[in-house]
């Protein structure tokens, strides 16, 4: 099992489960890999521009462990 | 078209012919070019040899979306090198449908607070007393009650009265709102310097734009239109969070500037966050999207209403909620709309100012984080120029020169904004090399780097930083040329059908046959005077280099300098 905290934005924040604070979702989780939270979740897949794990971009077949944080974002932009 | 022209020594107008080397020229490469023809570059900024050269981009005045942008240039008393500094509001549409190609302001005045009245008429001065030390809001209301509602202004408030190094210029919007400003440069000290104080455009029975081919031109500007709208940036995020989106991506990706570039993450960002402002405007009856210019398709503008739901102010952006927020640790966004709304006021660049917050919060007279101060010092010292309120508006560079801190984010003298250079390296190329001192919309390399747009590159690591950044900065040069707003790069970057029809509007606008080979070309000829005229002014590669802080601290998160090598740095400006 690891400890994981999903963060949600802009478009996507609404998409977290209902316990979600302000698009910050702390669960533990038997997947290991982003894409199996993603699917845990129901995240829709095409709307997942960003995805970052610890600050760092990656993509979704990144595995996990325990204490990472994941930031999942749509298209963004601005500047 | 024609261009106009003020001398303010002797108050005397001009409208002259448009000489044939300046034709295809319009937005930044005439105002640059200008600027490079007819200032000498050791001149004192605020002294009657600076010139303002406002120039409406090339698309201006026509139906092509977004295009409303225009240039102002001149000799900046913030960075004493050759300055552009871009604005949106309805100026640059107005300007080009009355046929000016551009508008050259020199000499200065003996009596100030001088109107420049633009209309089908001509140009012609007039003096309003009644406008000293006003600030932009009620100089707004002032001149379109005499001068009619419709009317566009251009404006300086107390702050470019005062000659504050980090006054702006305003234009007002859509809503007659002075919300959007020539931001960057202190180019208000050099109209206050001037005894302009307002310029009044009537765009009342223009001929407006005219179109050698209008068929071409529709069709094209069409094409570009559908490019723009079907991008999922351009065509959708900037109008449902506005620019502020960035806060909480930023900061997910440590490279949110934080107590003045100690760390890349603020703990309470999402207290400031599009998402939070945006939620924050819904419930008080404001507008979480909003036009800057009539024909601005992406509308990443909102406008902002305080508790009572009363209008607070428009025109709230990233880079304002970082430099009053996450950078002097302040997570209260309606004092942040309220130093947003002072700073439109008395017009002050926000970014300017919010860094000469966070580095006068470095000093024992003042805490970071604390934002009743920051009030007291805009109600009751900016706002009267007492000599605290004259030091905080002259930038960050100059408070730390005063107040012996050397802990200073700037670049040629002009305060870095809100993507800490050593976590989007890509930025910090930018940041240490570009013409205009450090500016984060000089060669926007955020896209690639964080963005996933234009392509993917580590914002971590050094490799291909200086390319994008050389890239980035071409293009933009070239886009800033045309009057689009430089968001549709968002779409350019991504979608290769999008610099062709660019082109092919300017064509049938001209009748003229430039290729996509060609916008580059020019993108690289601004760039070299640029230079060139900086180089004059006595810059150096020296200059090109970002405060040592960034390259012996390392940023936490993710714990990086800055580790461009010098000669990296230097290859930038190599083409
Ligand atoms: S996208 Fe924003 S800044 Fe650009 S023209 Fe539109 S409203 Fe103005």
């Amino acid at each position: 099992m690891a400890k994981v905290e999903i963060r949600c934005f802009a478009t996507l924040r609404d998409l977290l489960p209902f316990e979600a604070k302000n698009g910050v979702y702390k669960y533990e989780t038997r997947k290991t890999t982003i894409e199996g939270i993603v699917e845990e979740l129901s995240l829709p897949k095409d709307k997942l521009h960003l995805i970052l794990k610890n600050g760092v971009r990656v993509e979704l077949n990144e595995p996990i462990k325990d204490g990472d944080r994941i930031g999942l974002f749509p298209p963004i932009g601005g500047g | 078209m024609k261009i106009w022209r003020v001398d303010l020594s002797n108050h005397k107008v001009a409208q002259e012919e448009v000489p044939e080397k300046y034709q295809p020229l319009g937005g930044r490469a005439l105002t640059s070019q200008v600027i490079y023809d007819e200032v000498d570059p050791t001149i004192h900024p605020l002294s009657d040899e600076n010139k303002l050269v406002f120039a409406p981009g090339l698309l201006s005045g026509t139906r092509a979306p977004s295009s409303g942008r225009i240039s102002v240039g001149s000799v900046s008393p913030l960075t004493k090198g050759i300055k552009e500094s871009n604005s949106g509001g309805t100026a640059s549409q107005d300007l080009a449908k009355l046929g000016v190609k551009a508008l050259i302001v020199e000499g200065s005045s003996e009596i100030d607070n001088l109107v420049l009245v633009i209309d089908k008429d001509g140009l012609r001065l007039e003096k309003d007393e009644s406008l000293k030390g006003l600030g932009n809001y009620d100089v707004g209301d002032k001149l379109r009650n005499k001068y009619g509602d419709s009317v566009t202004v251009v404006s300086i408030g107390p702050a470019g009265e005062y000659k504050m190094t980090a006054a702006s210029i305003a234009v007002t919007d859509t809503d007659d709102r002075p919300v959007r400003a020539f931001g960057r440069g202190g180019l208000g000290a050099v109209m206050g310097a001037k005894g302009l104080k307002a310029i009044v455009i009537n765009d009342e029975g223009s001929s407006g734009v005219n179109l050698q081919n209008e068929d071409a031109f529709k069709e094209a500007s069409r094409k570009f239109s559908k490019i723009i709208l079907g991008h999922p940036v351009s065509g959708e995020a900037l109008r449902t969070y506005g620019t502020a989106v960035l806060i909480n991506i930023l900061n997910e990706a440590g490279g949110l500037p934080t107590k003045n570039f100690r760390t890349g993450r603020f703990d309470t960002a999402d207290k400031t966050s599009g998402e939070t402002m945006t939620e924050t405007i819904k419930e008080r009856g404001g507008k979480p999207s909003h036009a800057c210019h009539p024909g601005c398709i992406m509308g990443c503008s909102n406008v902002y209403h305080d508790e009572n739901g009363e209008y607070l102010t428009a025109g709230l952006e990233y880079e304002t909620i970082w430099a009053f927020g996450a950078q002097c640790e302040i997570d209260d966004l309606d004092y942040i709309a309220y130093f947003d709304r002072y700073c439109d006021d008395i017009g002050l660049d926000t970014i300017e100012t919010g860094v000469s917050f966070s580095v006068y919060m470095e000093t024992d007279f003042m805490e970071f984080g604390d934002k009743e101060e920051v009030k007291r010092i805009f109600d009751e010292e900016i706002r009267s120029g007492t000599p605290l309120g004259q030091i905080i508006g002259s930038g960050a560079d100059n408070i730390g020169r005063v107040f012996g801190i050397d802990r200073v984010p700037t670049v040629k003298g002009q305060s870095i904004p809100a993507y800490d250079p050593r976590a989007v390296k890509g930025v910090g190329v930018t940041y240490a090399t570009s013409t205009q001192g450090a500016d984060h919309t000089a060669g926007y390399s955020v896209t690639a780097n964080i963005l996933k747009v234009g392509g993917e590159i580590d914002p971590l690591k050094k490799e291909g930083q200086v390319d994008l950044s050389r890239d980035l900065q071409v293009a933009t040069a070239a886009i800033d040329t045309t009057g689009l707003c430089l968001f549709v790069a968002f779409a350019v970057l991504d979608n290769e059908d999008a610099l062709p029809s660019i082109v092919d509007m300017i064509n049938a606008q001209y009748g003229t046959e430039l290729n996509v080979d060609d916008v580059s070309k020019l993108g690289k000829q601004i760039l070299k005077i640029e230079r060139e005229f900086n180089e004059k002014a006595g810059f150096t590669k020296a200059h090109d280099r970002l405060p040592k802080f960034f390259k012996s601290e390392k940023l936490p998160p993710h714990n990086v300098n800055f580790d461009l090598e010098d000669d990296k740095l230097d290859e930038t400006y190599k083409f």
